[in-house]
């Protein structure tokens, strides 16, 4: 599926909490969508892998940036772990997307086109 | 929630993910045993998964072991008197320990500061006169 692996970016560190923020603020998902969806998002250049993605997840509820739920998944009759945005969880997710933009900004400044 | 009940449950969201996706792969044709393959490849290991989870657990429980102590901490603030009272019994009884042990250690086990002190030697004379006890003299190297 998708891309060869020599297009493929690896995610920067710290970066993958605020991308499952993002995800979930547009709708509660379920793990295996939220990583699809950065997948489909970001045109197949980022791939999550699970074992980053799970110990992400258990750490944005730690925090109470999510909350989680057992729910069927629309069409199938199986229970999935859904998880929700929480109010503190949309904060948060401003907060990242503050210094994500400060960050691209002073990288952006340093590496200017030769 | 305890270890057992999360671990439980992370299980459960990992097999049902891995389920779903078999699922998806078959509705797109695939033979329910290439789905299955194909569906653990996308995945990658469950166990790495699974282990990478449990090791931030892990810090979890040394956070919460840090929190034990700040909380000891503060119960030990509020009443003074009391902690005073046993931060003294616990350093005297420390010092008188401590104490017995050095002087033990000293009069019994330590060999004497001299150069080879197993040619020391202690040497004395006795006189018996009569009708009255033994009495010892010691003498002093120049007179040995």
């Amino acid at each position: 599926m998708g891309k060869p692996d020599n297009e493929r970016v690896e995610l920067l560190q710290g970066t993958l909490d605020m991308l499952v923020l993002q995800t979930l603020l547009l709708a509660p998902c379920h793990g295996l969508a939220i990583a699809k969806n950065i997948q489909r998002t970001s045109d197949e250049a980022l791939l999550v892998e699970h074992g980053s993605l799970y110990p992400a997840l258990h750490r944005l509820e730690r925090q109470g940036w999510v909350t989680t739920k057992w729910d069927k998944a629309p069409g199938k009759n199986r229970e999935v772990k859904y998880y929700l945005l929480t109010p503190s969880g949309k904060k948060q997710l401003v907060a990242q997307q503050n210094r994500w933009a400060q960050l691209v900004a002073a990288i952006g400044k340093v590496m200017r086109p030769v | 929630m305890n270890r057992k009940e999360r671990e439980e449950e992370l299980a459960r969201e990992l097999r049902a993910h891995m389920e779903l996706e078999a699922e998806e792969l078959r509705e797109l044709g695939l033979t329910a045993e290439a789905a299955q393959h194909a569906a653990r490849r996308a995945f990658g290991s469950p166990a790495l998964a699974m282990e990478r989870t449990r090791e931030m657990w892990g810090w979890n429980r040394l956070e919460s072991f840090l929190r034990n102590l700040r909380f000891a901490g503060r119960r030990a603030r509020k009443s003074p008197a009391f902690t005073a009272t046993v931060a003294l019994v616990i350093a005297l009884a420390v010092g008188v320990t401590t104490a017995i042990f050095a002087l033990i250690d000293v009069a019994f086990f330590k060999p004497l500061p001299y150069p080879e002190p197993e040619r020391l030697a202690y040497v004395s004379m006795s006189f018996e006169a009569a009708g009255r006890a033994a009495s010892d003299r010691v003498l002093t190297g120049a007179q040995w």
